[in-house]
């Protein structure tokens, strides 16, 4: 499950849990350029894979790793 | 801080040829109300209802309601900042308050339609139907019934409400429909808070927040939506911090601030004023506790990492204060709730011991978790009751908060209600109606 607020998915359960982006844009981020915004969906996308080929015993949360454009990072700071 | 609170009985209240208040009965002149609100030339149409406690009335589209409270002594005006009104500090000095009486503005949306699309479902115009099968269609969960046992749920049941029906201005956005009927709203709190500026109080209470560090430490800390996400940093909708609605760093308000209106907007301006978290622990200050003060938290960041930097810098403030307890609250739920448990959390990992009010989740019958997401280090909580109304609404003569005629459903008895996670129509989140812990 991609969640913005994973504490909620792990305390229920979910078995695989990524952190997505926001409440509001899950799997990007429209204040990236259109390419950034890909690139930051498809890196979610390839985190959810390698998720689901993950065996886990507990609900377990999977950061992306971000290896891709700094652009990434706005994540962190990010107040809309 | 040193405040004085004059609080003047509202008994009666009733139309009549000028707008005044003599021995507990405030009279009002229906044309200068309504022309109050008209002077927005924005406002087509208005109505102004009375609703006292026992009439068989409900209250339809009901926006924000006020307790009509003056300044007559001491910087600053009542609910400063509301709609644009002057920001200077306030908390000390007299106010006086109009006890037992709510300005609520109804805004009527049917004639106004869509300015944008999807505005309907984003502002929760949609909720007909939430209330299951059993309930007549067309009707929403966000109605007051001023008689009867839903009465009991919210303060408005038992005040007496000056209801001002406001067509909505079409070819706006909500949030500009908001400002405009809150704005219309507060100019007639602010003239009928007039009445009472040199009456004398039935009674007087004086909160003085000089710190007293002999006595236990305590902090408030209520978790308020910040409408940014959906409004813009310098939207019109929602609670706000003397005006200001944005996502913020969280803010510190002395209690007397808070008596002043400086917590107001969009339904929880009378709730704030008269937040019973904050009124009880303003009257054991100095007593057996210190009241530290308010750490208001903002709520609806976008993500988890936003909530765990606003838990910390709450945490950081109460800590700095000297606070050994906090009592938290949270406000409007889903997402919000996580907010406030990583709060929790942060304080107790601090050492301070937190208790948490909260409303029951009780809807789904026991299937669903009782609280979303409950850290472990959350020890203390204080339930505000269930939000249950046992044995439903009866049907009602009369429909207030519609500028033409309402259909005829929202005149029908309604079914008992059970449970309130997602249903708004009672939203306890302080402990003001009569399931709160003062039963238990």
């Amino acid at each position: 499950m991609v969640s913005a607020l994973p504490s909620v998915p792990l305390t229920l359960g979910a078995h695989r849990v990524v952190r997505g982006i926001r409440v509001e844009h899950l799997c990007g981020d429209p204040t990236l350029s259109p390419e950034s915004d890909r690139e930051l969906m498809l890196l979610i996308a390839r985190t959810a894979l390698r998720a689901i080929k993950t065996q886990v015993q507990e609900p377990t949360l999977f950061e992306r790793e971000e290896t891709q454009a700094p652009s990434v990072h706005r994540e962190l700071v990010g107040a809309s | 801080m040193r405040l004085e609170v004059g609080s003047v009985q509202v008994d009666e209240i009733r139309w009549g040829p000028s707008t005044r208040f003599s021995n507990g009965t405030l009279t009002l002149d229906r044309d200068e109300i309504e022309e109050l609100v008209l002077q927005d030339s924005q406002i087509e149409r208005t109505r102004a209802e009375i609703a006292s406690p026992g009439d068989s009335v409900r209250i339809i589209n009901p926006n924000d309601k006020i307790e009509p409270r003056v300044k007559v002594a001491g910087r600053g005006v009542a609910y400063p900042g509301y709609q644009g009104r002057p920001t200077e500090q306030v908390g000390s000095g007299r106010t006086h308050r109009m006890a037992g009486l709510a300005v609520i503005d109804c805004l009527d949306y049917s004639a106004a339609g869509e300015s944008q699309a999807g505005e309907d479902r984003t502002w929760s115009r949609d909720e007909h139907g939430t209330l299951g099968n059993d309930w007549p269609e067309g009707v929403s969960p966000d109605f007051i019934d001023v008689s009867g046992p839903g009465a009991q749920l919210k303060p408005f049941g038992t005040l007496h409400n000056l209801c001002i029906v406001i067509q909505a201005p079409s070819g706006v956005s909500a949030d500009e429909q908001h400002g405009v009927s809150q704005s219309a709203a507060m100019r007639v709190a602010e003239r009928i808070a007039e009445t009472v500026r040199n009456v004398q109080p039935d009674y007087v209470e004086t909160f003085d927040t000089q710190p007293r560090p002999d006595l236990p430490s305590v902090a408030y800390i209520p978790h308020l939506a910040s409408f940014e996400p959906q409004v813009g940093p310098r939207g019109r909708f929602g609670s706000a911090v003397y005006g200001q609605g944005r996502l913020s760093a969280p803010w510190l308000l002395e209690s007397t601030e808070l008596m002043d209106g400086a917590v107001a907007g969009s339904g929880h301006t009378w709730i704030m004023a008269n937040n019973p978290v904050v009124m009880s622990l303003a009257r054991r200050h100095g007593k057996d506790v210190n009241f530290l003060g308010c750490i208001l938290q903002r709520t609806n960041w976008t993500n988890q990492r936003e909530y765990v930097l606003a838990a910390h810098r709450a945490g950081v403030l109460a800590e700095k204060l000297g606070a050994q307890g906090a009592i938290i609250t949270t406000d409007v739920r889903g997402q919000r709730w996580v907010g406030t448990m990583l709060t929790v959390q942060e304080c107790e990992n601090r050492g301070i011991d937190v208790v948490l009010l909260t409303e029951e989740e009780d809807n789904e019958n026991g299937a669903a978790p009782a609280l979303l997401f409950a850290p472990t280090e959350l020890k203390y909580v204080v339930t505000t009751g269930t939000g249950d109304v046992a044995g439903g609404f009866p049907a009602v003569d009369r429909v207030i908060g519609a500028i033409d005629e309402p259909t005829a459903q929202w005149y029908k008895a309604f079914p008992p209600l059970h449970g309130r996670y997602g249903i708004a129509h009672v939203a306890d989140y302080y402990g003001y109606g009569s399931q709160s812990y003062a039963d238990y």
